[in-house]
């Protein structure tokens, strides 16, 4: 039944999903948006994961947290989202289906050693814009539109493994292949005057530019207990490079340009608190920081770039197993993010505050877990930044635990 | 709660977005230095001037006789007749007497084009088909049966002397029976043999080239409603006093003689031509040195002025199509149909063209600039103009090829005044991103 539902579900997700992944103006420019790819029981409880450790219920955000699983876990999560989007020209509503992260954890010693796979979506920017424009040529006066589109996503493919060297402490390390895209389409589609049959006299222009990135980082982890109900998490990758293959084209043009350079990724930091409280509560925080300061590779980003730092916090009440405790048994989490941009956008930073909240479904036998999250996000601000979004997106993950050997 | 977010996904996937608007534009780097420039090109030394031929359709295998002067090219009509074994079951021997033949009568069969009402005095040209061309004809005997191969060219010595009678008559309808002497027949029948004939448009007759049907006349929806039996070729009808029905001696070969064809012009200063019938094409070579490297082609116009004062002739596609410039030599040259057919890729065209009445043309040229400029081709490449042609399907309208109908359009040389010389309009825009920096590399 388990594997069924998570076949539906994958197959669903993936059929549904797209190449996008933000859907705001605001990532129109610069590295893009910096998605929320954790899974949907971390999302609801404002996305803190770095001090997880549950066998029957991995959390990926910090690898070093997986060395206690006991089975084969396979997460994914894809998230629907709505977007309304507001700037001086007025407000318009997007929506999308995305699926920011794959993961597979494999445990090799039980208990003290797994290795991990997977797929994760960190950076996404898709938007498109269209503006009403006129040209002048000849006698013509040539009514169209400037139309734009930006797409593409930077991802990364973890390799790693867990560690347990004695109780109360792991260790991670993982190779990750950065890869990804970014497509900037630019078309100036001349419309009129056009022939009796609505075929445009003036040829459209299109102009992509598309970038490919590939590379390599490392990153580093450790979860550390040294109380009951207390747990410290913690994350390093170091800079690293990216080495960016840029195709330019005119369409209809038989030359191109290709040139290549590389971008400069600054270390990230990440470190995370998870505090177990009364009864079936527990809380925690995480916190972020990318100084983007340092990054290096394409100067006219260079003059925007920020220190990106992400704090979330929340809460949540585990499951219980109470007879006829209803609804009462489901876990329950509430949380908040608020994390600071690595551009500024409009002169000034750009601000994502999100609220959240959540619950799961486990499977028969403890052999998994279905999360949901539902999530507000305010991002940016309309006098700040000139534009501002407000996303609501469910979250679904799917978590699966299997005895495969 | 899995159904309900499964909805949610659902709803969300089903393409609920606002269409793409201003929102957020402004925002990204990359930029279309897009400005729509104008480029006017003028012609190259490279123009043109091709004679095509059809080795499978000759002048005497053609479906049309024409008759009279246009545009300095003047026909008359070849016929033989064979005297000999004309006598059969219907029509003995014993019926061709002076005393039993009413008349005899030349009969042609005139293509509805050429038209078939009364003359209009103030159609002084002829050319249009709106009014009828006055003809007064000629039929003199030739010293000898004439050759089919030797057309185009001067008409054949004869002995002289009018065979018409009434030669001065105006004959109307588009099937003019031209009385000839009885006696003059059956001399011809006495001696027997093959004799050939001249008919041609006597001193007084209106300029213009006037269509007949020929012996090789297949396309029928050319002609007005003909009388039930008649043979459209240039026939001699016998009306008996004895009989009902006439007796009819169709030719046994037939031609135009086209023993002056104007020249086409090498010289494209001056004007040029683009002519069906006999064709011949004119070549287009513009310099394209003015355009930058890189430039995308938004549009690109080639404008020619036809002088419809002087173009005759009746409705024809004419396509504009692109040609090695290593398959002719300049001024001019002389290439079989097939050679032009299997040279030329077809670029553009427009149907129902009256020589006489659409004087600006404008072709849209975009796709081949852009592929001149993008240098896809090896070797250059210029533009010939030719009418609707097999290898220009979209453009061939009918079933009517090319030859069927002499017409001629007379366009404005590069020496006439900017507006009416022939040009490419080009407008074209640029990336400086494409252009910039030294990382560019052609695939």
């Amino acid at each position: 039944m388990m594997k069924r539902s998570i076949l539906i579900l994958s197959v669903l997700s993936l059929a549904w999903s797209g190449t996008a992944g933000a859907q705001t103006p605001l990532a129109l420019g610069n590295i893009g948006q910096r998605l929320d790819n954790e899974d949907a029981r971390m999302i609801g409880r404002g996305g803190w994961g770095m001090a997880v450790d549950d066998s029957t219920h991995p959390g990926f955000k910090n690898l070093a947290s997986l060395y206690a699983i006991r089975k084969v876990a396979l997460n994914f999560s894809v998230f629907g989202d709505n977007a309304v989007s507001e700037d001086d020209h007025g407000e318009r509503t997007t929506d999308q289906v995305f699926t920011p992260d794959i993961r597979v954890a494999l445990p090799v010693i039980k208990g003290r050693l797994a290795v991990t796979a997977g797929f994760v979506v960190d950076r996404s920017t898709q938007y498109d814009t269209s503006v009403d424009s006129t040209w002048q040529v000849w006698e013509d006066e040539i009514n169209g539109q400037v139309q734009f589109l930006r797409d593409g996503s930077m991802f990364r493919v973890p390799l790693g493994a867990a560690f347990a060297p004695w109780r109360g402490l792991s260790l991670s390390a993982a190779v990750n292949m950065q890869r990804g895209t970014l497509r900037e389409s630019l078309y100036d589609v001349l419309r009129d005057p056009a022939s009796l049959v609505g075929i445009p006299l003036y040829q459209t222009n299109l102009l992509v530019q598309e970038d490919t990135y590939s590379g390599t980082s490392a990153t580093f982890g450790a979860l550390f207990s040294p109380l009951k109900g207390v747990r410290f998490g913690g994350a390093y990758t170091p800079a690293f490079d990216l080495d960016v293959a840029r195709k330019l084209e005119v369409g209809g043009v038989a030359q191109r340009r290709n040139t290549a350079f590389t971008l400069s990724m600054p270390a990230e930091i990440r470190a995370g608190l998870a505090v177990t409280l009364k009864g079936r509560w527990r809380m925690g925080a995480d916190y972020q920081y990318q100084d983007f300061k340092d990054f290096r590779g394409n100067e006219a980003w260079a003059a925007d770039m920020e220190t990106e730092h992400t704090l979330s916090l929340g809460l949540e009440r585990h499951r219980a197993h109470e007879r006829h405790g209803g609804m009462g048994n489901l876990p329950l989490r509430l949380g908040v993010r608020m994390r600071t941009w690595a551009y500024k956008v409009g002169g000034a930073p750009v601000d994502e505050t999100t609220f959240s909240a959540g619950t799961g479904f486990p499977f028969h036998g403890d052999l998994g877990q279905l999360d949901v999250a539902l999530s507000y996000s305010m991002v940016g601000d309309l006098e700040d930044n000139g534009m501002q979004s407000r996303i609501v997106r469910l979250t679904i993950s799917v978590t699966g635990l299997e005895r495969w050997w | 709660m899995i159904l309900l977010g499964l909805v949610w996904l659902g709803a969300v996937a089903g393409c609920t977005s606002d269409d793409p608007s201003a929102v957020g534009s402004g925002l990204h780097d990359l930029g279309f230095d897009l400005v729509l420039q104008p480029l006017n090109t003028d012609q190259d030394a490279g123009f043109a001037a091709l004679t095509i031929e059809d080795p499978d359709i000759p002048v005497s295998r053609q479906e049309v006789l024409y008759l009279g002067e246009q545009g300095g090219t003047s026909s008359s009509i070849l016929v033989n007749f064979d005297f000999d074994d004309i006598f059969n079951e219907d029509f003995p021997e014993s019926l061709f007497t002076a005393q039993n033949i009413k008349s005899v009568k030349l009969s042609l069969t005139k293509l509805s084009f050429y038209g078939t009402a009364v003359v209009d005095s103030s159609d002084t040209t002829g050319a249009t088909g709106s009014g009828v061309t006055t003809i007064y004809y000629s039929f003199q005997l030739l010293d000898a049966p004439f050759d089919s191969t030797a057309f185009p060219g001067p008409v054949p010595p004869g002995p002289g002397g009018e065979l018409v009678k009434g030669p001065l008559d105006v004959l109307y309808g588009n099937e003019p029976l031209i009385p000839l002497y009885p006696e003059d027949f059956l001399d011809w029948i006495a001696e027997g043999g093959t004799r050939g004939f001249l008919i041609s448009a006597a001193a007084g007759s209106d300029p213009g080239l006037v269509g007949f049907a020929s012996r090789d006349l297949d396309s029928y929806n050319e002609l007005d409603d003909v009388a039930v039996g008649t043979v459209v070729a240039p026939n001699l009808v016998v009306d008996f006093e004895s009989e009902e029905i006439n007796f009819l001696l169709p030719p046994v070969a037939d031609t135009s003689t086209f023993d002056a064809v104007a020249p086409a012009p090498t010289d494209p200063t001056d004007g040029f031509i683009l002519r069906t019938g006999l064709r011949s094409y004119p070549v287009l070579r513009f310099d394209f040195g003015g355009l930058p490297t890189n430039a995308y082609i938004n549009r690109a116009v080639l404008t020619v002025t036809n002088d419809t004062t002087t173009s005759f002739g009746n409705f024809h596609s004419l396509v504009v199509s692109e040609l090695p410039v290593d398959l002719y030599t300049v001024p001019s040259d002389t290439l079989t149909l097939a050679e032009l057919a299997d040279n030329t890729y077809v670029v553009t065209g427009q149907t129902s063209l009256d020589p006489a009445f659409n004087r600006l043309l404008r072709f849209d040229v975009t796709q081949a600039v852009q592929r001149m400029a993008n240098h896809v081709y090896e070797g250059e490449r210029a533009l010939v103009l030719t009418a609707g042609e097999d290898f220009a399907p979209l453009y061939d309208q009918g079933s009517l090829d090319p030859e069927f109908y002499f017409s001629q359009f007379d366009f404005l040389g590069f020496g006439a005044p900017d507006s009416l010389r022939p040009h490419l309009e080009i407008t074209y825009s640029l990336s400086d991103s494409l252009l910039a920096g030294d990382g560019g590399e052609g695939e």
